[in-house]
């Protein structure tokens, strides 16, 4: 396609412009802003895609400015080496008219043909809007400010492949094959989430979940079905063993077995008394021979013991009359020793009452001297304590003033004494010379000493005869000092008044003599205690008690003792000797008395024994003869022998029982018995279980018999069945949609990628003149550049430069033009503006880009900055 | 001369659970119109009883409102029934039985046949000897005492019982419960009565099943009938009149079709009663694509005319031909990707080949309907 003129009159902004001799080539139109470089793309749009009598606001844009005219463009062209001329007026009488050589048209048949030629379709819509018709031209000519905007390709992306159709043929597979994806793609939704997982509403889904809770309540119908047959099963069985039994008469069987048994235990029950009665016998028997055999021994002892009884007896009388006879030697003995001891206790005595003397005599002496020492002290004593009386009087009479008060007094005396100094000093002397001394009187009348100088200490009145009154007023500290001597002598007064002295040294006077009579005091203290260490009480109650002693020695025969011998050690041998002589006459007769009783006491006991063993023998004698009277042992004997010989009988009796019982075999039958009767119970309570278990089992399954469960379970099969032939036949559904979509994605994926290469071969010999080593990314389903593979890495388009941008944009408008051409499309590029971020350097790049990109294509670029593409070598043109 | 009908196989309270639910209630309803219809008969031809051999019930537990019904349903007959316990009514410690005796008592003339003793009919003039199922399955023939059975000397023998005669039927029927094939011979009998078998047929001499009266499987095997049986006297041959009492119409129609489905339209056309016949369609061949979606709808409009339709498909095989994929598109992305589905669905060793071929279908519907709607 080559514009070779374009021609507006009234046309929006442009009241009249005219360009001719376009080049086939690149061609640059100058124009500064508002020139109308914009309304020449927009009259070209119009010419070619805008119905002439279309209305609505895209054609209203058309009209001219403040003016009432029909705008019209008026386009030549050439198309497949036919030169065109299109001419059309919009809005008031509208019109359109295509011309070539050999060829006229007009009217609407104009606009067919265009479509026809350009291979665009109008919109149906009555009022066209913006970029309705653009087509692939919506991309080639590219609107002022848009250029970095990318491809902007939303709108005319079916465009694009409709018109890149003509290229690649029919491998897009057009409006039908996009239609069939979205068909596929529903059929698919059935099934499938985007993400290709199994959708929630999935039929197959649906299904399965249909058939496993058909499979749940079958499984719980066929349980219950086969609960129930079980039960039948049981119910048969039960009534078959039921029916043995009845058939077998079993329980009269084991109601006659057990009578048969009762019968054989109830004769070994006879056998068993009859035993028993023997028994009892033999022992009746028994313990009447035992009775006899005792009767006899007891008979044997007692004779025994009669005769044992009388010799002990004899025995112990010999034994009586031994003792008898000793026991008269002894008591003479007694009675001799006796004497003896008489004798010697004659003469001691004797022996001691010498010896009593000699010893009373210095006893008398020596209490006689301690009764004399004794009075001695306490005389002494007496004298002592005399003395001693008026010093303790003298200590408590008045109250001695100690070291402390001494002191006291003398602080009190001296500070006296220093206040009258110092008074006397500060006291006005008055020195009274009166002519006669009578005459000077003080203020009560009472004459005044005149001879010595007076001291006035206070306010003091004179009268003076034949002169007045005179008053003095001693000045300074002298009246504070008198009040101050008047106490000093005050406290010293009452200091002396509590210490009861007349002065200070009547106070020291008391005080020596107070110290040397506590000396003395101390002295005649201790005098007395070492007369008296026991103080003087003891003293006198042991003289006392001494005195006592005294007059009791005198009184126990003091005066008795002349004929004593001088020789007190010996007058105590002979005390001593004597004591012996009758202390061995005294054990010689406790020997012969213990001797005496001693055998005394054995004489006692042996007779008490005569005395029982005599008693013994005659009872036991009498014993003997009254039993013997009354059976005697002869006959005794024959009792035995009787007793044995029933004995012997008796026991051959119950032998003959014992072997008859044990014939019958007692032990068998009981145990015959037992068993007989736990079996007639077991066969009774057996076949109540049965009979029981019988109705309740009919009863049940009577009651469930009406449960169709066995219908369910036919009809849950069918089902589930069916089921499964539905969930098969939608799962080939869902895999086949699946399929069918995955397959035409795939197709078309690979279908774009074979398109997409041709437009990526054309940008690659573009782009590298600007930026070297870079490939441009389109996205395969919306066709939009998606950025720079620089180096490996992908740079984001919306994030490159906006020169970048503008520049990839351009290149790849080019090579889709480019693709367009060749597919036997028209092309023409028209770029408003489309550089101008572009720097230098780019700049004079895209020039090299634009001049081969022009070398197949016409390249029109409408610019306001005529320097920019000053040294492109194209024709300028100039709105 | 002694007139009964002999039936069996009434299978009341079967569910047909593959059916539809209306559909199901239609089929089980039948059933009970069935014995209805058995009843009228036998009150119209002034039969002397009518034999039940076996199988009435479909299963001992069927609900009483379903017992009920049937008993309603023989109300048209004033008796006596003779019924057989079979085996999917065996008649065991507790059946449908013993709630029929609970309700039939004033009934008298319901008999329940099971106990292997004779039951006379007609004051003695004809002998039934029944052989009841205690059992599902019985290893044992039961029909063994026929021979030795002792009936009044002037009495006609009828034997009545309910399984696979020997040797006679197809192999798979002869699942248990087995009848001598010369039984009716060596037991002096006059007429065998049987039921099992759901078709109508003379299986060996004097010896018949009367097949269900109500079809309710596809095999063809002429079901729906009753046998009307008379017999003059001991020895005498019986005549048996097959009377038809079925109202649906089962049946299995294999179909070949190669390239064209003329065939189906044909057959289906041929249909006596569509409305009340169930059609087990069973396809083989392999049609193109466009053949195939002319079948999917010429059956969608069949399933609709007849009471039941379905359909095997299985051998039934896809063979898009050039024209399909052609029509689908003859370039572009779209052809690429069916000519990927086709060498899918034929290869034998994919694993997805048969969603391949639906996959194809698929595209091959949706691209008509597409075409049909930009018209």
């Amino acid at each position: 396609m080559y514009l070779r003129s374009l021609k507006l009159v009234d046309f929006a902004g442009v009241a009249a412009t005219e360009m001719e001799l376009l080049e086939p080539g690149l061609n640059v139109i100058v124009g500064d802003n508002e020139a109308g470089k914009s309304t020449l793309l927009t009259a070209l749009r119009a010419a070619f895609f805008q119905k002439h009598r279309a209305s609505g606001e895209t054609v209203r844009a058309l009209a001219p400015y403040n003016r009432s005219a029909r705008p019209e463009v008026e386009v030549g062209f050439d198309l497949a080496d036919t030169p065109y001329t299109l001419r059309k007026t919009f809005l008031q009488k509208p019109e359109a008219e295509l011309s070539w050589p050999g060829g006229r048209l007009s009217g609407d048949a104009v606009e067919e043909r265009l479509a026809e030629l350009f291979r665009f379709t109008h919109s149906a819509a009555r009022k066209p809007k913006d970029g309705d018709f653009a087509g692939a031209f919506g991309l080639l000519w590219v609107e002022q400010g848009r250029s970095t905007a990318g491809l902007d390709i939303g709108e005319g992306r079916d465009a694009v492949t409709a018109s890149l159709e003509g290229e690649v043929g029919r491998i897009l597979g057009g409006d039908r094959g996009r239609a069939l994806i979205v068909a596929a793609k529903t059929l698919q939704d059935r099934f499938f989430t985007d993400t290709g997982r199994e959708a929630k509403s999935s039929p197959v889904k649906l299904a399965e979940q249909e058939i496993e809770s058909l499979g749940a309540e079958l499984g719980t119908r066929r349980q219950l079905r086969q609960a129930f047959e079980d039960k039948l099963q049981r119910l048969e069985s039960r009534r078959a063993t039921l029916a043995s039994y009845e058939r077998d008469e079993a329980l009269a069987k084991a109601e006659a077995a057990f009578e048969a048994a009762e019968e054989q235990s109830r004769r070994t029950a006879g056998l068993e008394a009859l035993r028993q009665d023997a028994e009892r016998d033999l022992r009746h028997v028994e313990a009447m021979r035992e009775g006899a055999v005792e009767r006899l021994r007891r008979r044997d002892a007692l004779i025994a013991d009669a005769a044992k009884a009388d010799e002990a007896m004899r025995r112990i009388a010999e034994e009586a009359e031994l003792l008898t006879r000793e026991a008269r030697l002894l008591a003479a003995a007694v009675a001799e020793a006796d004497a003896a001891q008489t004798t010697a206790r004659a003469a001691a005595e004797r022996a001691e009452a010498a010896d009593e003397a000699v010893r009373g005599r210095s006893d008398r002496e020596r209490l006689h001297r301690s009764i004399e020492t004794l009075q001695r002290r306490l005389a002494e004593a007496s004298a002592v304590r005399a003395a001693l009386g008026p010093l303790r009087a003298a200590e408590t009479a008045a109250p001695v003033p100690d070291g402390a008060a001494i002191k006291a007094l003398e602080a009190a005396e001296r500070r006296r004494r220093d206040v009258a100094a110092r008074l006397s000093v500060a006291a006005p002397v008055i020195g009274f010379e009166p002519v006669d001394p009578a005459r000077v009187r003080d203020a009560a009348g009472a004459p005044v000493d005149v001879t010595a100088p007076l001291r006035v200490t206070t306010r003091t009145v004179f009268v003076l005869e034949g002169f007045g009154r005179i008053t003095i007023e001693p000045g300074g500290d002298a009246e504070a000092l008198r009040r101050e001597s008047e106490a000093a002598d005050q406290d010293f007064a009452a200091l002396l008044a509590r210490y009861q002295v007349a002065s200070l040294d009547d106070a020291r006077t008391r005080l020596a003599a107070a110290a040397e009579r506590r000396i003395e005091i101390g002295t005649l203290g201790a005098r007395l205690e070492a007369l008296l260490p026991d103080g003087e009480e003891a003293t006198r109650n042991e003289l006392e008690r001494l005195r006592a002693e005294m007059q009791a020695i005198a009184a126990a025969g003091g005066g008795d003792v002349a004929h004593v011998a001088e020789d007190p050690a010996a007058a105590r041998a002979a005390r001593t000797a004597a004591r012996r002589r009758l202390d061995e006459a005294t054990q010689a007769l406790e020997r012969a008395r213990r001797r005496a009783a001693e055998q005394e006491t054995r004489r006692a006991a042996v007779e008490a024994e005569r005395r029982y063993r005599s008693e013994e023998a005659s009872r036991l004698d009498r014993a003997r003869a009254e039993a013997e009277a009354e059976r005697n042992r002869a006959a005794l004997s024959a009792d035995l022998g009787a007793a044995e010989m029933d004995r012997a009988s008796k026991a051959a009796v119950v032998e003959l029982r014992r072997q008859d019982l044990a014939a019958a075999d007692p032990e068998a039958v009981a145990l015959t018995l037992r068993a007989r009767r736990q079996a007639l119970a077991e066969i009774r309570r057996t076949l109540a279980d049965l009979r029981g278990e019988v109705q309740r089992l009919e009863g049940e399954l009577e009651g469930q018999g009406a449960s169709a469960v066995g219908e369910e379970i036919a009809r849950l099969e069918g089902e589930l069945e069916a089921g499964g032939r539905r969930l098969e036949r939608l799962r080939l559904e869902a895999n086949a949609s699946r399929l069918l979509y995955g397959s035409l994605v795939a197709a078309q994926r690979e279908a774009k990628e074979h398109w997409l290469g041709p437009i990526k071969s054309r940008v690659a010999p573009y782009l590298r003149l600007i930026h070297p080593d870079t490939d441009v990314e389109f996205d395969e389903t919306t066709l939009e550049i998606r950025g720079l593979q620089r180096g490996g890495v992908e740079e984001d388009f919306r994030r490159l430069s906006a020169g970048a941008r503008e520049q990839v944009a351009v290149v790849t408008r080019l090579a889709l033009a480019d693709v367009l051409k060749r597919g036997g499309h028209p092309a023409a590029v028209i770029l408003d503006d489309a550089l101008v971020n572009t720097d230098e350097k780019r700049l004079e790049r895209m020039h090299l880009v634009l001049q081969r990109a022009a070398e197949g294509l016409q390249i029109i670029v409408l610019t306001c900055r005529e320097r920019d593409f000053r040294g492109l070598g194209a024709p300028i043109f100039r709105l | 001369m002694i007139r009964f009908l002999h039936t069996a196989d009434w299978q009341i309270g079967k569910p047909f659970g593959g059916y539809e639910p209306d559909r199901r209630g239609e089929l089980k309803a039948e059933r009970f119109r069935a014995v209805e219809r058995i009843a009228a008969l036998a009150a119209s031809r002034a039969c002397d009883a009518v034999l039940v051999a076996g199988d009435a019930f479909d299963d001992n537990q069927i609900t009483d409102r379903e017992l009920n019904r049937t008993l309603d349903a023989m109300a048209g007959f004033q008796g006596p029934w003779i019924l057989l316990p079979g085996n999917h009514d065996a008649a065991l410690g507790v059946s449908v039985w013993t709630r029929l005796r609970q309700r039939a008592t004033a009934a008298a003339a319901i008999r329940v046949a099971d106990r292997p003793e004779p039951i006379l009919l007609k004051d003695g003039e004809a002998a039934v000897l029944p052989a009841p199922l205690t059992r599902r399955h019985e290893g044992a023939d039961l029909t063994a005492w026929f021979d030795g059975a002792q009936t009044p000397s002037a009495a006609i023998r009828i034997g009545l019982a309910h399984g696979s005669v020997a040797n006679r039927l197809p192999e798979k029927a002869e699942s248990g419960n087995p009848i001598a094939d010369d039984r009716a011979d060596r037991a002096r009998l006059d007429y065998l009565a049987l039921g099992d078998w759901h078709g109508f047929v003379e299986i060996a001499p004097r010896t018949f099943y009367s097949g269900t009266p109500e079809p309710d499987r596809y095999p063809a095997n002429r079901p729906g009938h009753v046998a009307l049986v008379e017999i003059d006297a001991p020895g005498a041959a019986p005549r048996v009149e097959r009377v038809e009492t079925g109202r649906f119409d089962w049946r299995r129609l294999e179909l070949r079709v190669d390239g064209g489905i003329e065939a189906v339209g044909e057959a289906l056309g041929g249909l006596p009663r569509p409305g009340d016949t169930l059609l087990d369609l069973v396809l083989a061949g392999s049609l193109s694509l466009r053949e195939r979606v002319r079948l999917d709808e010429a059956l969608a409009h069949w399933a609709a005319r007849l009471f039941d339709l379905r359909v095997d498909e299985r051998e039934l095989f896809d063979a898009p031909d050039e024209e399909d994929l052609d029509r689908i598109d003859i370039g572009g992305f779209v052809r690429a990707a069916v000519e990927t589905l086709r060498a899918k669905a034929a290869d034998p060793a994919d694993p997805e080949r048969k969603a391949a071929a639906l996959a194809l279908r698929l595209a091959y519907a949706e691209h008509r309907r597409l075409g049909q709607e930009g018209a």
